[in-house]
């Protein structure tokens, strides 16, 4: 591992503050430190990327074994060839060559990717979504649970008979949000309850009011879990189906399925949501990184000595860009 | 009122969210730090290694998203030097190669401190950049050393004794993926799916939302999204990192931010409402 003689460790440090300055002054406006910072920018990576890509890949992955090994590995020149082949896009009368080297990478990216991706992505992620909405574990069948399953669908086949024939048309959307959240709630409740008291025996309960053992009290955590790991699931459900819904063009997306296609909408403006939270994160983490490398590695250990050659060098730059500027504007006069 | 939020200069903005980052970096607040499962998921899992296992570390994300991404490799390289595994770097981006270098310097000298001397080569090693997308992944799949060739130095990897015994990348026990684009999702299909390495992601903020899936999917053992996940592995190995200090500047700048989101609708509505009432006269 390479080391950094100070000098050279410093000189770095006030290279990247000063270009660092001069990229936030666009903030203010644009100028002619930002034009600077924005060229060396471009100037020095396209450098950089091009050693690094001789240094790691060509020489050592080309060159050598072709050239400097022995035997030589001539299978090696087939795909060099084929990458000299790509610069013919360069002229225009033999641009078509190109397109030999572009039909096999195309082509053998095109076989290998398939089947890993239908494996990968499509089966995995479809695999992902269909699983079993309730956890079998948190439950057992007796007559609490089975009473209030049935009161709970009771509830939902309600709801749906209401809204099919739309009797309550007239009830506004304030009132019919009432009632379809109210619904809702009970069912959470329903569900809550029905694990609970297929857990609880009414010796447990007696238990727990007169001789306050609790020990089944973390029965309510559990069905708290139960609920909540379905909740999940069917948050999942519907937003895949309704999602996939919105960009179902075949069928007019209006009355019921248009709420579907609403909530399609609600579910991506969620994700919108928290890939935006997320960006401003990254974003604000990124300003925060620069500020800390302002303040912790530039100006706390910077020296009297190294703040004069650093402003005077600032100073002769924004003399040659003013003077810049005026025989630009002079010879735009004349 | 409206007037006076609607002439608010955006350069007054942009001195309130500096302002906002420098303070809490002087006087730092100390704010606690919750640990998710998805961050405990990668701890674990690198935690459960024994001495002496391997470890690829991916170092693919560029110097643009080094603030975010550097301390998730400064924690993840102490954490694996420190339970002595074995630590080989590689990056399918030209960038990452330089930011891989950057973080075994400053590791190799935190450990030197210490008095533990690491031994490049031995208990670490730096593939550099190796280009070809999934060609590569596919190659070191079958033969790690054949397709990387040399290390970043120029160096023959069959010299290096990190990688004695290592054919596969099936050799390797885990593999850690610092990225700040996509490239998860190549090692996801060719090194998870074909060869079945245990991957853990460490990516930038903007890259987490959509990697949820493959965690769902069960192809990732973990996330440590953006600054908040990386001062939640460093509140796991005990220490206030970049991350965490940065943690307090994040915390006031959201909170700065929904101000404005507050300040920009209120505004909106009162505009609205105004323009109403003007129509109706």
């Amino acid at each position: 591992m390479s080391a950094y003689a100070p000098w050279a460790t410093t000189l770095g440090i006030w290279i990247a503050a000063g270009i660092t300055l001069a990229v936030y002054s666009f903030l203010y406006k644009d100028n002619p430190f930002y034009k600077l910072a924005e060229h060396l920018y471009i100037g020095v990576s396209t450098g950089y990327l091009l050693v690094i890509a001789w240094q790691d890949a060509i020489y050592p992955q080309f060159i050598v074994p072709v050239f400097f090994q022995s035997p030589p590995v001539y299978m090696i020149l087939l795909p060099g060839i084929m990458g000299l082949m790509m610069y013919t896009r360069f002229f225009k009368k033999v641009s078509w060559i190109s397109r030999i080297s572009l039909a096999f990478v195309i082509g053998w990216t095109s076989g290998v990717a398939a089947p890993v991706v239908i494996q990968g992505s499509l089966i995995r992620h479809m695999g992902s979504t269909i699983i079993p909405l309730f956890r079998l574990e948190f439950f057992s069948l007796n007559i609490w649970s089975i009473l209030f399953g049935i009161l709970a669908l009771g509830f939902w086949a309600a709801l749906l008979y209401l809204v099919q024939k739309d009797k309550y048309a007239d009830w506004g959307t304030g009132r019919r949000a009432i009632l379809v959240s109210g619904v809702i709630l009970f069912t959470i409740l329903f569900f809550v309850a029905a694990v609970f008291f297929s857990r609880v025996t009414v010796g447990d309960v007696y238990n727990y009011i007169f001789r306050g053992d609790r020990s089944k009290l973390d029965l309510f955590n559990k069905s708290v879990d139960a609920f909540m790991s379905t909740f999940y699931l069917l948050v999942i459900l519907v937003g895949v189906i309704t999602v996939l819904f919105y960009f179902f063009y075949s069928i007019e997306h209006k009355k019921i399925l248009k709420g579907v296609a609403k909530t399609g909408i609600i579910f991506q403006m969620l994700f919108f949501g928290a890939a935006f939270g997320y960006t401003v994160m990254g974003r604000v983490s990124l300003a925060i990184g620069r500020m800390r490398f302002l303040i912790i590695d530039w100006i706390k250990p910077s020296t009297g000595f190294q703040w004069i050659i650093g402003l005077g060098v600032f100073a002769v730059l924004a003399v040659l860009f003013l003077l810049q500027d005026r025989s630009r504007r002079s010879s735009e006069t004349e | 009122m409206l007037k006076f939020l609607s002439r608010i200069d955006r350069r007054v903005i942009y001195l309130l969210m500096a302002v906002a980052i420098i303070i809490p970096i002087l006087v730092p607040l100390n704010l606690p730090v919750q640990i998710t499962k998805e961050v405990r998921g990668v701890y674990d899992e690198i935690d459960r290694l024994p001495a002496g296992s391997r470890i690829l570390v991916v170092f693919d994300y560029e110097p643009a998203s080094q603030p975010e991404v550097e301390p998730m490799a400064i924690a993840v390289m102490r954490h694996c030097l420190s339970k002595n595994l074995k630590v080989v770097a590689i990056s399918y981006l030209q960038l990452g190669r330089g930011n891989a270098e950057i973080v075994f310097n400053m590791i190799q000298k935190e450990f030197e401190k210490k008095g533990r001397i690491l031994k490049y080569g031995e208990d670490i090693a730096n593939m550099g950049f190796k280009p070809g997308y999934s060609a590569m992944i596919l190659g070191l799949g079958k033969d790690f050393k054949g397709t990387c060739v040399t290390d970043y130095m120029g160096k023959d990897v069959y010299s290096l004794p990190i990688l004695k015994d290592v054919e596969g990348l099936n050799d390797f026990k885990y593999l850690a993926c610092l990225h700040d684009d996509s490239s998860i999702s190549y090692w996801i299909l060719y090194a998870y799916e074909i060869v079945g390495i245990k991957i853990g992601s460490f990516c930038t903020a903007v890259m987490a939302p959509g990697i949820y899936a493959n965690l769902d999917a069960g192809q990732l053992t973990g996330i440590v999204g953006g600054l908040k996940g990386a001062s939640e592995y460093e509140k796991l190995l005990n220490y206030r990192g970049s991350a965490t200090i940065g943690m307090d500047s994040q915390t006031i700048i959201h909170m700065l931010i929904v101000i404005f989101i507050l300040i920009g609708n209120f505004s909106y509505l009162l505009k609205e409402r105004r323009l109403k009432k003007e129509q109706f006269l």
